[in-house]
């Protein structure tokens, strides 16, 4: 934990404080999204950014966990937080399967066995009537009771659990479980003759991705009421591809970074076609797509990624500094004593 | 005897139909180095990478102190005792140096998924434990200041050593090195060997492969010689740097001279009718892979009409140097001069058209395409300047040269024997109307007897055409036959450099490919 204390210290702050600097409802409300999207991208990152695996079907785990929540609660009448057990550990076991079923595939094969995986979700969320209640949906999911149902109080909910999450997650890659999901990443033979069951690991990184996505799920059906099957096709798993990239694949808190960001432009978005109807229907397709491009083509690692390499250089040019001026004043009573007198004056 | 720690009885490895390794058998003994040398293409990596489990063997049984390793998983390798190296260094460079290590105590750890996740107790103290180990293991090659850098951090030597530490952590009875000295100078390249001989100290076996011929000669127990995937001798340094079969693997064999000898007199002939031109001329060319120099320092003159031979043992720098010269290999500095213009800094495709054409090692012929089509492709750059019945011409000529594959025009690529991919991959060349010919191992991977004929083409492909030939060849006679000059390569500077003649009756080239004599 040493690695990240600080961090995770600054980042308990921010989340306890900020409700506060935004006061207004209607900030809360977008807050819990992110949270939501959070949870999703952080699972994802393992299987992408660590374990190297591509999921472009990531929503139907996201489906799978909003609907089986969703029904047990308001068809069965069980408390939406056991529906939140189920929402985590079906998907969790699904992606088990799936990832069973699909292992010895990679690189296209795996994301059209996913793409196609997602369609089949959608497609079965839609259809299956006298379940999902088809293309109308599910109403009246009632809210998670946490001492009441206000947006601030779901607010500290989702970001409590997205904080656990966080910390499990940081805790799994700095240990030597996340170590053998990085070495896989980087090379499948060398990860092999150290020991390593490449494809134990795979399936563990997809499962736990698949787990993270189906609580995430059950968590936005209790908070949205409602359910279609609408968010959880194609669109949305491009959006998680899209921010598990911009944050920075090898990075947790990239995730979190990259959430934070795609929801910020999806807001700004919204509003803006609130004053321009012509920037209505799926503009924010056109614009992650272009982030998506833009990034790759000039930002591989992710922004987090690469603001921690520019920090790095600052440190060491400072330090490199440091060093030159007390090489200098020991040179002091050498030959260039005059230039090291100057360099004295100046830095007293 | 004593029980073998490892013992490889007979096997065997096919890609695409050619035995790339056949019926080979050898053991090593518990507190022994073994070290696996051959010329290039002779199948060691593949030895290597059967009994490290990467691909199973075809036939025959690999087994470890007394269990037979056929049907263990990869993954269980490590915990058996077994750990390797790689030929292109396989670090984890976005981890710390102490986390690469740290990454070869996985199978002695046990804590799973949740345990860590939640960091429970049990974790903690593993995690703890492993650090202290993987110090130890640091130490142990000084390493130990480097610990919390990033491993791309480090500069290549470093790199070697923490590749070692990372296979030493694991505790293996045997170690599996392969080419540990590449890319090294001199003094790591001894430190290294020192490194080698301190690990055999400690009870671990080594089995490595490896090009460096003195440093084999000087830490070798015992060697095991493998050729065209067929073990051809074994024994100590000294016997093998004397078993004749040995010399004649690397350098060619005596009784090749018959057959492209006769021509000997039509060379000499040749040679005074040239107009001396200076068609290649290299100065001060330096070749880098990263941070390492490969080549150093290189001055090569290419004259008119000539066959010039590049000759070396592996890892000498020559494909390299065929590379940079037709700028495939972009990381180099120096003067690239052919037909008087500047080429270093053109890329490959630039320089098709000034008339350098470049035939590469395994041939890379379009195996999907017919025989025809990948002529036709072969002149592609001209095929705007150059009329089709022209192009068809010049088809027919070379088919003149080589009617077998004039019989085989609409067979695909892929399904043509491997002389006849390379007589194809040298037409290609050819119809991109060159004049200069880069050869690069023409005869790797074929027949003796297929060998030699290609080089017989090649020299009658100058004789009909003039085409200056820059020649890269494995088997330094047959190639010194066709030759008119050659230059010698070691560790990526030319050592020795002369007439044919000269050279192949230089004491020198032999210690190039075998290693200075022994502890001289």
């Amino acid at each position: 934990m040493k690695q990240f204390r600080k961090s995770f210290l600054i980042y308990l702050l921010i989340i306890l404080l900020l409700p506060f600097l935004f006061i207004d409802e209607y900030y809360h409300s977008l807050m819990v999204i992110t949270g939501i999207y959070a949870i999703v991208a952080i699972g994802l990152s393992l299987v992408v950014g660590y374990s190297g695996q591509i999921s472009i079907g990531q929503a139907a785990f996201w489906g799978i966990g909003a609907y089986i929540s969703a029904i047990l609660s308001t068809k069965y009448g069980l408390s939406p937080i056991l529906g939140l057990i189920a929402a985590t550990i079906i998907p969790c076991i699904i992606a088990f399967i799936l990832a069973r079923a699909i292992a010895g595939l990679s690189g296209y094969y795996l994301a059209m066995a996913t793409l196609a995986f997602g369609y089949i979700v959608q497609i079965l969320l839609t259809e299956w009537e006298a379940v999902t209640g088809g293309a109308n949906g599910l109403i009246g999911i009632p809210a998670i009771p946490f001492f009441g149902e206000s947006e601030l109080r779901m607010y500290y909910l989702v970001w409590g659990i997205v904080s656990l999450v966080l910390l499990f997650t940081l805790n799994l890659v700095h240990s030597r479980i996340g170590r053998a999901f990085r070495a896989i990443h980087k090379s499948e033979i060398a990860a092999t003759s150290m020991g390593i069951d490449v494809r134990k690991f795979r399936l563990s990184a997809f499962a736990l991705g698949g787990m993270f996505t189906g609580l995430s799920g059950g968590l936005y059906a209790h908070y949205m009421g409602m359910l279609d099957p609408q968010p959880f096709g194609f669109h949305e798993s491009i959006v998680f591809i899209t921010i598990v990239v911009v944050g920075g694949m090898t990075s947790i808190w990239g995730a979190l970074v990259g959430t934070v960001f795609i929801e910020l432009i999806r807001t700004g978005l919204a509003e803006l076609s609130d004053i321009y109807p012509a920037l209505e229907g799926d503009i924010d397709t056109i614009v992650f797509g272009a982030i998506l491009i833009l990034i790759i083509m000039f930002m591989p690692e992710g922004v987090v990624p690469r603001l921690q390499m520019l920090w790095k250089n600052v440190q060491f040019r400072q330090r490199q500094m440091k060093e030159q001026q007390t090489t200098y004043s020991q040179d002091e009573n050498g030959t260039t004593y005059l230039q090291d007198n100057k360099e004295g004056e100046t830095v007293r | 005897m004593t029980a073998a720690l490892l013992q490889v009885e007979g096997i065997s490895m096919e890609f695409g139909g050619v035995r790339a390794v056949q019926n080979v058998s050898f053991s090593v003994q518990p507190n022994e180095i073994v070290a696996l040398i051959g010329p290039n293409g002779a199948g060691k990596s593949t030895i290597l990478n059967m009994i490290a489990g990467t691909i199973p063997p075809l036939q025959g049984k690999v087994s470890f102190a007394d269990q037979s390793l056929t049907g263990v998983k990869g993954y269980e390798y490590a915990s058996l005792g077994i750990a390797r190296t790689f030929q292109n260094l396989q670090i984890f460079d976005e981890m710390t140096v102490l986390e690469n290590v740290m990454i070869a105590l996985h199978p002695k750890t046990r804590t799973g998924l949740f345990a860590n996740g939640f960091k429970l107790p049990l974790a903690r103290r593993e995690e703890k434990k492993m650090v202290q180990t993987a110090r130890k293991w640091l130490a142990f090659v000084g390493l130990e200041q480097s610990a919390h850098q990033l491993a791309k951090s480090l500069p290549y030597g470093k790199l070697k050593q923490l590749e070692i530490a990372r296979a030493l952590a694991a505790e293996p009875k045997l170690l599996l090195l392969d080419e540990p000295a590449a890319g090294l100078n001199h003094s790591e390249t001894a430190k290294m060997a020192e490194l080698l001989i301190n690990i055999k100290d400690f009870g671990t076996s080594i089995l490595l492969v490896e090009h460096d011929m003195d440093m084999v000669m000087s830490i070798a127990d015992r060697i095991v010689v493998v050729d065209r995937g067929v073990k051809i001798a074994e024994g100590k340094p000294k016997e093998i740097q004397t078993n004749p079969k040995v010399i004649a693997a690397y350098i060619g064999d005596e009784n090749e001279q018959v057959a492209v000898g006769v021509s000997q007199k039509q060379r000499m002939n040749h040679k005074q009718d040239l107009v001396r031109e200076k068609v290649l001329t290299v100065k001060e060319l330096t070749a880098r892979y990263g941070p390492v120099e490969v080549l150093h320092g290189i001055e090569l003159e290419v004259y008119e009409g000539e066959i010039v031979s590049l000759l070396g043992s592996n890892g000498a720098g020559k494909t390299t140097l065929l590379n940079c010269l037709c700028g495939l290999h972009t990381e180099k500095e120096g003067v690239i001069q052919f037909h008087g213009r500047d080429i270093h800094r053109y890329p490959a495709d630039a320089i098709v058209p000034f008339g350098m054409a470049h035939v590469p090692e395994h041939r890379q012929i379009f195996t999907t395409l017919t025989v025809e089509d990948n002529l036709w492709l072969g002149a592609a750059h001209r095929l705007n300047q150059t009329s089709r019945a022209e192009i068809q011409q010049e088809m027919e000529e070379i088919f003149t040269l080589f009617p077998i594959l004039q019989e085989r025009r609409t067979q695909l690529g892929g399904t043509l024997s491997g002389g006849q991919q390379q007589m194809l991959a040298i037409s290609r060349a050819l119809l991109s109307r060159p004049s200069m010919l880069l050869l690069d191992e023409p005869s790797l991977g074929l027949a003796p007897l297929v060998g030699k004929e290609i080089l017989e083409m090649v020299k009658r492909i100058r004789d009909q055409w003039g085409t200056t030939v820059l020649l890269v060849e494995q088997n330094a006679k047959a190639a010194l036959e066709i030759s008119d000059r050659a230059y010698v390569l070691n560790t990526g500077r030319i050592v020795l450099e002369g007439t044919a003649d000269e050279v192949s009756n230089h004491p020198e080239i032999q210690s190039a490919y075998l290693g200075k004599t022994h502890l001289s």
